[in-house]
């Protein structure tokens, strides 16, 4: 068994010091996925180990440790999404699925072409994409797609049953197919 | 046959469509043009997002850097991982704990004013034997206790120092801080061979304190070197880690001092 992580559980520091040291990139790349931001992978990072720390008794051998730790900073950002998702219901009135597009194309009244040869950008498109989709969708979408997780863990991160999940991921993809469609026509 | 769904389409690309729907796909050109459209958009999804992860990598030292900001944020854990009986982590102290305890009693009474919390060190001391066979004996339970005092008393007269040095000047610093820092230095050294192997939350606390106490100590009327000794304690926020420590051994400090402002507000003075 690891030396670090017997001395960590434990409640050793310098044990847990060194697990820190080893992980922190790993937990920072899915941190980054799930909010598309380095402060806030950055928050995900500090929030998770912190848990872990508080955790880690409850820790048994037969989990490996870094997918242990990969939930739990899941978790910590898919609360940040969920988070961030009340407050962006709260304070906007414009449709969620279109996101900050629709706002500036409002607020600059640039017509609806106009808005395809602002946002060209198929990176940017993508971000507001996710940006729009509910907390649930997004862990959903970014760790399927891109993590390329089962759906029955991400149906445990979002305390659902698998096929509820599927649904979820079946939602976020027609919705950011919705919005990048365009996009993808008109670079042909 | 009806043609593939939407969502029929995107269990395709994730391949968890069923057999029919696979057979399916495998004769109607219509769908494979819908399925390769969606392909194409969810791969690119893939590379856009490969590209800014590269962007977003962070460097080696990353770890450490998470590690200075957290350090002082974990709360202190148990280090047998269980709690059964309160105040944890005084009790797995035993028998070393014992002689220290004495140590630290008579060390007490006979450098400070006698306080209440005195007078119960020397009521549980006094009857023990300090000569002889059996001297430094006593029963586990109460070394315990004493032990937890003897810390309960240490931390709330490091905290309040702390909170003073907070609310002090540079000049004003010098006049009575570094003395008492040299005091508390002398029981933080002893209670650190207490904590040092049973408790290393504990000990990674009291030996911040033991840097910090020092660095008062030699307070010399210098704003540098107040400067460092403030810069030390608000790095690690010191007072967090005693405030929590002493809420574990069941101690507290004293409320903050309020003033009265001339509206009749009251305000609490910082930290
Ligand atoms: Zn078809």
């Amino acid at each position: 068994m690891d030396l670090d992580l017997e001395r960590a559980r434990r409640g050793d520091r310098v044990g847990f010091q060194r697990l820190v040291e080893r992980h922190s990139r790993d937990v920072f790349g899915v941190a980054f996925r799930l909010t598309r931001n380095a402060e806030d992978a950055d928050d995900v990072v500090q929030e998770a180990f912190i848990k872990a720390w508080k955790k880690l008794p409850e820790f048994e051998d037969r989990a490996s440790f870094g997918s242990w730790l990969y939930r739990i900073a899941t978790n910590c950002a898919y609360d940040l999404l969920r988070r961030r998702q009340r407050r962006v219901s709260r304070e906007s009135s414009y449709d969620a699925a279109e996101g900050w597009v629709e706002q500036i194309a409002e607020e600059q009244d640039i017509s609806p072409e106009g808005r395809l040869a602002v946002h060209r950008d198929f990176h940017r498109e993508l971000e507001s994409a996710l940006d729009g989709l509910t907390g649930a969708e997004r862990a959903a979408f970014v760790l399927r797609h891109l993590e390329e997780r089962p759906l029955a863990e991400i149906g445990e991160l979002l305390g659902l049953k698998t096929n509820a999940a599927k649904q979820v991921v079946f939602r976020a993809v027609r919705k950011v197919r919705t919005q990048l469609q365009p996009l993808m026509e008109a670079s042909r | 046959m009806k043609h593939a769904t939407e969502d029929e389409l995107i269990m395709a690309y994730y391949q968890e469509a069923p057999d029919d729907i696979e057979e399916h796909l495998n004769s109607c050109t219509a769908c494979q043009e819908e399925l390769e459209a969606l392909r194409q958009l969810l791969d690119r999804v893939r590379r856009e997002d490969a590209v800014v992860r590269s962007e977003a990598e962070v460097d080696a030292a990353y770890g450490n850097r998470v590690w200075q900001r957290i350090e002082s944020r974990l709360e202190t854990r148990p280090t047998s991982g269980r709690v059964s009986r309160p105040n944890p982590s005084v009790r797995r102290f035993g028998w070393l704990a014992a002689t220290l305890a004495l140590v630290l009693g008579a060390y007490w009474l006979g450098r400070q004013d006698v306080a209440p919390v005195e007078i119960r060190v020397e009521e549980r001391v006094q009857p023990r034997p300090t000569e002889g066979p059996e001297a430094g004996l006593v029963e586990r339970s109460e070394a315990d206790a004493i032990l937890r005092v003897a810390l309960v008393k240490h931390l709330e007269g490091s905290g309040l120092l702390v909170r003073e040095v907070h609310n002090a000047s540079a000049a004003g610093a010098t006049d009575r801080l570094p003395k008492r820092a040299e005091r508390l230095l002398a029981t933080n050294r002893l209670l650190r061979l207490a904590a040092r192997r049973q408790d290393p939350a504990l000990d990674d606390t009291l030996q911040e304190l033991e840097r910090w106490l020092t660095d008062v100590a030699h307070l010399d009327g210098t704003s540098a070197a107040f400067a460092a000794v403030r810069s030390r304690m608000e790095r690690r926020t010191l007072l967090l880690e005693i405030n929590l420590h002493l809420k574990q051994l069941g101690g507290a400090l004293p409320a903050k001092p309020t003033v009265r402002s001339p509206e009749g507000e009251a305000h609490v003075q910082s930290v």
